[in-house]
């Protein structure tokens, strides 16, 4: 597990509260799970994604991220229609793992609730949160 | 006097109920229409679970690298030398069956029972001889068959039954499966792992909708059917195919019985496939059984035959065990084999009566499926304050040491007593490990002694003390 001050958190980011990141896209936003979490989660073998056209409602769980060690559902941030999915995933999961920012994003989606980007964390808040000892 | 039991059918039910009466002292005469052994030798269990070790072993070879083995070329299934396995170990039983039944002089009559008249029997052979089997009792154990759709006839081309699954001699490039029960989806990973391209219909909203099947075991199930690229499709039914180019053409559409599908699909959706393979359930033979309804035995309006707890019919001396029973029961072998052993009691004289409750289930999926006893739901409609507790299995050093990591098992318990209710489990030999659970069950054990039972390290058996520690709320790796 990496220390945090190897954690890359980029400054560019908004985060939700179960570590995915978005980052805004011409009216669209593209959505993955954050260094921390791909760390937290260890080896990922299996990423299962929505479709495209699928709605999602803020804090519904999207998907499900496989990894050696455990299974972690991921929650909407903000409420969606997916309009893209990475398919690079389905061959090689563990893409997430090595550019969970880059190469291993997750979904493009159009927001249909744009207010809910208010309720998003800043890196810096979102670094705030993982600093706490309790925090998963 | 010795009493004289006829048994119609010589599969779990029949052959077990045989055994059991000769022991008891009873003259037995079995009537078998075709190969002793019934479904679950010839066209279920044994053939299936032969296929199944096939195609699972093809796929660990597949993966041959991750577990640092070089294999030079290719792995690929050999249709005609796995059917000649299969039929090997079948007749073997067979065999073995029939030297039980020898062994407990039990007369055996392969032909087609007759029901002449009360306490009469008839069997008329394939040479066209007549034998007389007089009963003082009577147990039905004739079966099933597949059930087939009218607008789906069986060809066993390109229309096939689950009996002609079993015997395929080539692996057909690709399949569309309707039903997604137990034997659709056993078949779905089968055949996929064999190297056909398996798309798998089911009318409700997940696969392997069975009330006693945990809903997270279907969840699993479904994401490791996506992992293998096994395309499913809940919430649809097959409204028909046509021949086109060679193919079927199927057409599939929403189902009225379930909920919507994911997006509100409600179009039909179109797939070319080369065959089709239908699991929608079994009927029973019991139209066939010539004289039957002379008896007063009571059957529903599908013809399944209506048995008290005891297996009696609606006929003084006529029981019933097995398959025949339809889905108000369980219908599955070993449910056939402890009525077919009840009833052959209760032929002489006894008074058991069957417990459904604790029938195990077992699914050979990849990964397998068991339970037994009651869901969270069911237990909570019981009236039983519950909770739950699940332990991935790859908390556990074994599943990561052989490469098997996906599933669960979990523990259904009652909050007060810690008394365990059900267990259900999806991952590596979950067929085996349930046994513990039937155990744990019928001894009214509770979580506290399965946690405090040292289970040897290290194995899968471990999961069910790592669960039964987390409902004590002292979790150790799980």
């Amino acid at each position: 597990m990496k220390p945090m001050d190897e954690l890359i958190i980029p400054d560019d980011l908004l985060f939700g509260s179960n570590h995915e990141w978005i980052r805004r896209e011409n009216g669209h936003a593209r959505v993955g799970i954050s260094d921390y979490a791909q760390d937290q989660l260890g080896e990922i073998v299996f990423a299962e994604l929505p479709q495209v056209g699928d709605t999602f409602k803020k804090d519904d769980a999207f998907a499900t991220i496989e990894s050696v060690k455990t299974v972690s559902e991921l929650y909407m941030p903000v409420s969606v229609e997916i309009i893209e999915v990475n398919d690079a995933i389905g061959d090689a999961p563990d893409l997430i793992n090595q550019s969970p920012y880059e190469k291993g994003w997750l979904i493009v989606i159009r927001p249909s609730a744009p207010e809910e980007f208010d309720t998003l964390m800043t890196a810096g808040e979102y670094i705030g949160k993982i600093k706490e000892p309790d925090s998963q | 006097m010795t009493t004289k039991i006829a048994i119609l059918g010589a599969g779990p039910g029949g052959y077990t109920a045989a055994v059991k009466a000769a022991q008891m002292g009873a003259d037995v005469t079995v009537i078998k229409k075709d190969q002793a052994g019934g479904t679950c030798l010839n066209r279920g269990c044994i053939p299936s679970k032969v296929m199944i070790s096939t195609a699972e072993l093809l796929r660990k070879m597949q993966k041959a690298g991750s577990y640092g083995i070089a294999l030079e070329g290719d792995v690929r299934a050999d249709m005609p030398a796995l059917m000649e396995r299969k039929n090997r170990i079948v007749n073997a039983q067979t065999d073995g069956i029939l030297k039980l039944l020898n062994h407990h002089h039990v007369r055996y009559i392969r032909g087609e029972g007759v029901i002449r008249k009360n306490n009469l029997a008839a069997v008329r052979t394939n040479q066209d001889e007549t034998h007389h089997a007089p009963w003082d009792k009577l147990i039905i154990a004739a079966g099933t068959r597949p059930f087939e759709l009218p607008e789906l006839p069986f060809d066993g081309e390109r229309i096939l039954s689950s009996d002609h699954a079993l015997n395929l001699q080539t692996v057909p490039e690709s399949l569309l499966i309707v039903g997604g029960g137990v034997i659709g989806c056993e078949f779905a990973f089968l055949l996929s792992a064999l190297g056909a391209r398996v798309t798998i219909v089911e009318a409700l909203s997940r696969m392997l909708p069975l009330p006693s099947v945990d809903e997270a075991c279907s969840t699993t199930l479904q994401r490791e059917m996506k992992k293998r690229k096994i395309r499913f499709m809940v919430d649809s039914t097959v409204a028909g195919a046509a021949e086109k180019d060679g193919k079927l053409n199927v057409e599939i559409r929403s189902s009225p019985s379930g909920g919507n599908g994911s997006g509100g699909k409600n179009d039909p959706v179109f797939q070319q496939v080369d065959k089709i393979l239908d699991c929608i359930g079994r009927t029973p033979v019991t139209p066939d059984i010539e004289g039957l309804d002379a008896l007063g035995v009571e059957t529903d309006e599908k013809g399944w035959i209506q048995a008290n707890e005891k297996l009696e019919t609606g006929s003084p001396g006529v029981y019933a065990v097995g398959d025949i029973l339809g889905p108000s029961k369980i219908m599955l072998a070993h449910a056939a084999w402890t009525e077919g052993m009840a009833a052959a009691q209760n032929a002489m004289g006894g008074e058991k009566s069957m417990d459904y409750d604790r029938v195990p289930g077992a699914i050979f999926t990849a990964p397998e499926v068991a339970n037994v006893g009651l869901t969270q739901t069911r237990a909570r409609e019981a009236g039983y304050g519950v909770r739950a507790d699940s332990v991935l299995f790859r908390a556990l050093g074994k599943a990561q040491a052989i490469g098997d990591i996906a599933g669960e098992a979990k523990i259904i318990s009652e909050i007060d007593t810690g008394r365990i209710l059900g267990v259900h489990i999806i991952g590596p030999h979950a067929t085996d490990l349930i046994a513990e659970a039937a155990l744990a069950l019928k001894m009214k054990a509770t979580v506290r002694d399965l946690a405090e039972t040292i289970h040897a390290h290290p194995t899968l058996a471990e999961i069910m003390m790592e669960a039964a520690m987390k409902a004590m709320d002292q979790p150790l790796h799980g």
